[in-house]
């Protein structure tokens, strides 16, 4: 198995006190905390940083630990001295709870082999099935038609010897017309299965959008990028334009500027107070590599007067 | 060990919960709970008498969890960071629609 340096990990130095332990830890659990942080590989970083601070915050822990020496380079085959047999001392209190069951090898070589933090998850005893949550991700189409998804999760469940088994599960699940990023549908009784003749919990879905390559959607409403020709934004013109529930026509308004937001009222997704579709106006400029085209560029400049640095002093 | 079953049903959708299921929901206490809504972490509409907890809070509450166990944040500090995050995915959001 591979050696953890846990100091590395933390930044610190072999000498660090308690509290440069703590400062660090504190410092890069806030980095790298998958709820708050969009770096690459937020969680795995989040663990290794968790796995190194439950190490070292532990004067038992640390101690064994140090015992293997400082010559030891991080990701080097390791394998733990023959009188690393006295697991038993170390205490349970994996202060990062129900995911400490990931820890590395390494961890659980040393520390871990009594499932003492594999099973300390929320609670414990009760008479009904753990209720499960997952994430789904549907198209924005599918909050406008309502539609019909297969869904895989992995869900944890108790095997017949008594011990929690991954078990994966297909679901065929009914996306409800209407719904919002964020939102849980539940499909009843579709969580784990209780141990004993329990009843089973629920299982909840939580919708994200799969982003989408010309609308996004705040809440109810949904914004299209809607690209325009020049002289379509300048002139005004009428022009056809994709939602998710099919095209409409649109009336751009002369003298239109890039960004400007036009509202199509309750066409946003469906709800007892619709959202609204805003179609938010991308002016595109042809490029000039035709002899037409160049030409075409030169009349304008000749026919209008402008300057867009005139607010800057240009003359 | 793959167990492949198909099971089609409807959804109980745009449910809302009571104390009792949200509890169980979000494997969270009442008393939890309740100190979450008076710093305003979650904010429950409260009918006929009782709380009716809608996605946001079982959202929020789980996220909530996960910032007090790993950064030590008290419900004040929560209620805040959560504000920010939502402002934050807003603007990410917003962000992303204008640079595409």
């Amino acid at each position: 198995m591979e050696y953890k340096d846990y100091y590395k990990t933390l930044g610190l130095k072999r000498d660090a006190t308690a509290d440069e332990i703590k400062r660090s830890y504190r410092k890069l659990a806030r980095k790298y905390h998958p709820d708050v942080s969009k770096e690459d590989n937020a969680e795995a970083q989040f663990k290794q940083v968790s796995e190194a601070y439950e190490v070292l915050r532990d004067p038992e822990k640390r101690t064994a630990y140090d015992q293997f020496g400082s010559d030891w380079k991080a990701g080097q085959d390791f394998r733990p001295p023959p009188n690393n047999g006295q697991r038993s001392q170390y205490h349970g209190g994996g202060f990062t709870g129900a995911e400490s069951g990931d820890f590395s090898d390494f961890f659980e070589n040393i520390f871990g082999g009594d499932n003492r933090y594999a099973n300390q998850g929320f609670g414990g005893g009760r008479s009904r099935g753990e209720d499960s949550h997952t994430k789904i991700a549907i198209d924005i189409e599918d909050a406008f038609l309502g539609s019909n998804r297969t869904i895989t999760f992995t869900q944890t469940k108790i095997g017949a010897d008594g011990r929690p088994v991954a078990d994966k599960r297909t679901l065929n699940v009914r996306i409800p017309k209407g719904v919002q990023q964020g939102q849980n549908i539940r499909p009843a009784k579709q969580g784990g299965a209780a141990p004993g003749q329990g009843e089973a919990g629920d299982l909840y879905l939580e919708i994200e959008f799969k982003s989408h390559p010309y609308y996004s959607v705040e809440g109810c409403d949904v914004y299209l990028k809607l690209p325009v020709a020049p002289w379509e934004a300048a002139l005004g013109a009428k022009i056809e334009a994709p939602t998710p529930n099919g095209p409409v026509n649109l009336s751009v308004p002369a003298n239109s500027k890039n960004g400007a937001k036009l509202r199509l009222k309750g066409r946003g997704i469906p709800a007892k107070t619709p959202g609204d579709l805003f179609a938010v106006v991308d002016i595109i400029l042809p490029s000039a590599t035709t002899a037409e085209a160049k030409k075409a560029y030169q009349d304008f400049s000749q026919a209008v007067n402008f300057n867009p640095r005139k607010s800057m002093g240009g003359k | 060990m793959e167990n492949r079953e198909v099971i089609s049903f409807t959804n109980d959708e745009f449910f809302k919960l009571s104390l009792s299921e949200f509890c169980k929901a979000c494997s969270v206490n009442a008393d939890d709970v309740l100190n979450y809504i008076d710093y305003s972490v979650i904010e429950p509409p409260f009918e006929a008498g009782e709380w009716r907890f809608n996605s946001i809070c079982i959202r929020r509450v789980k996220q909530a969890g996960r910032l007090q166990r790993d950064l030590g944040i008290n419900p004040a500090g929560l209620a805040l960071a959560l504000d920010l995050l939502e402002e934050l995915e807003r603007l990410r959001t917003r962000l992303h629609h204008y640079e595409r």
